[in-house]
């Protein structure tokens, strides 16, 4: 194998480490914030099997003390460490499910707002904006972003205006609802078009 | 580095200059005569090209995308939007799209992993 082929296959295995890596971290990410119900069933399920294990293991131990041969310091360990267990298992997965139910709670109340107040409204009054910059014809565009308790995108549009001027001269405004997410406005309206921002450049618009 | 392929926008229509049409691909019928890329959802009015048969033909695929084939150019007009001359070649027909509610909830659905 030559060297370039050696730093090659070193390479990959680096990467493939980093991406397993990577991959636990988002992992442990999600069962922190309670993102991923499975992952938090799992973190519960684990922590019940190993309790049942140290439960198994304390009577034995408990039989075992009744004839003198363990000393009892270890099973109270275990007991406390099954404990430990149980409690953690059982607060994380309250946690997961408290954490989705005030997200869908969230999405329903922007959702009803939107059905009742309409998008253009709704961001005036609830949204803010964290992008700003100008289309071909120098037209201002924003980007607004609604945000739930927690900080978290709960709905994103962009303010656009329209290309081709009235008759009056003036702009029609509107605004087009876009996946969260997106950071800028030139990101949005490419979105809609189902193009990357980097190659959304028009070379005529009317 | 790669060259961007030409856009061209009108309103809510966006046609992006391509290099060949799927062969699967079909004709779809005219309205009175003219193709139209797009109608109005309130207005009636419509993204339009009136040429004859021999210069400009939409088409479709199976997966419901479109494509226009110019052999001449050819004057994209709508009601409200300045017209704009389209050069001969070959083009995807692409619609503005918002995100929706239902693409809100699979993306929920996506990320927490419920059900």
């Amino acid at each position: 194998m030559t060297s370039s082929a050696n730093a090659r296959a070193g390479g990959s295995t680096r990467a493939s480490r980093t991406n397993v890596v990577r991959q636990a971290l988002r992992f442990l990410r999600r069962c922190w914030t309670g993102e991923d119900i499975t992952a938090a069933t799992t973190i519960g399920g684990c922590a019940l099997l190993v309790a049942i294990v140290w439960l198994l293991e304390s009577g034995v131990s408990t039989g075992l003390r009744a004839l003198g041969v363990v000393d009892p310091a270890a099973t109270i360990g275990g007991w406390a460490i099954a404990g430990a267990y149980l409690l953690l298992g059982g607060l994380h997965d309250h946690r997961a499910l408290q954490r989705r139910a005030e997200r869908e709670r969230s999405r329903l109340s922007i959702r009803l707002a939107l059905a009742t107040r309409g998008l253009e409204r709704l961001v005036g009054e609830r949204g803010r904006v964290v992008d700003t910059d100008l289309d071909s014809h120098g037209e201002p565009r924003r980007l607004w972003r609604i945000d739930d308790s927690r900080g978290e995108e709960l709905l994103v549009a962009v303010e656009v205006a329209n290309s081709t001027p009235d008759a009056d001269g003036s702009r029609r405004i509107y605004f087009l609802r876009v996946p969260p997410g997106i950071r800028s406005c030139r990101a949005a309206v490419a979105w809609t078009f189902g193009i990357d921002a980097d190659g959304y450049e028009p070379a005529v618009e009317t | 580095m790669a060259e961007r392929p030409i856009l061209v926008r009108q309103g809510d229509v966006l046609l992006r200059a391509v290099g060949a049409i799927p062969v699967t691909a079909t004709p779809l019928d005219r309205d009175a005569g003219r193709i139209i890329l797009a109608y109005g959802e309130v207005t009636g009015h419509a993204h339009a090209i009136e040429a004859p048969a021999a210069e400009a033909t939409l088409l479709t695929t199976e997966e419901n995308r479109r494509f226009l084939r110019l052999m001449a150019g050819v004057d994209l007009v709508h009601e409200e939007h300045a017209t704009i001359r389209l050069s001969p070649g070959l083009y995807e027909v692409i619609l503005q799209r918002e995100w929706t509610d239902d693409d809100d909830v699979q993306r929920e659905r996506a990320r927490w992993r419920f059900d």
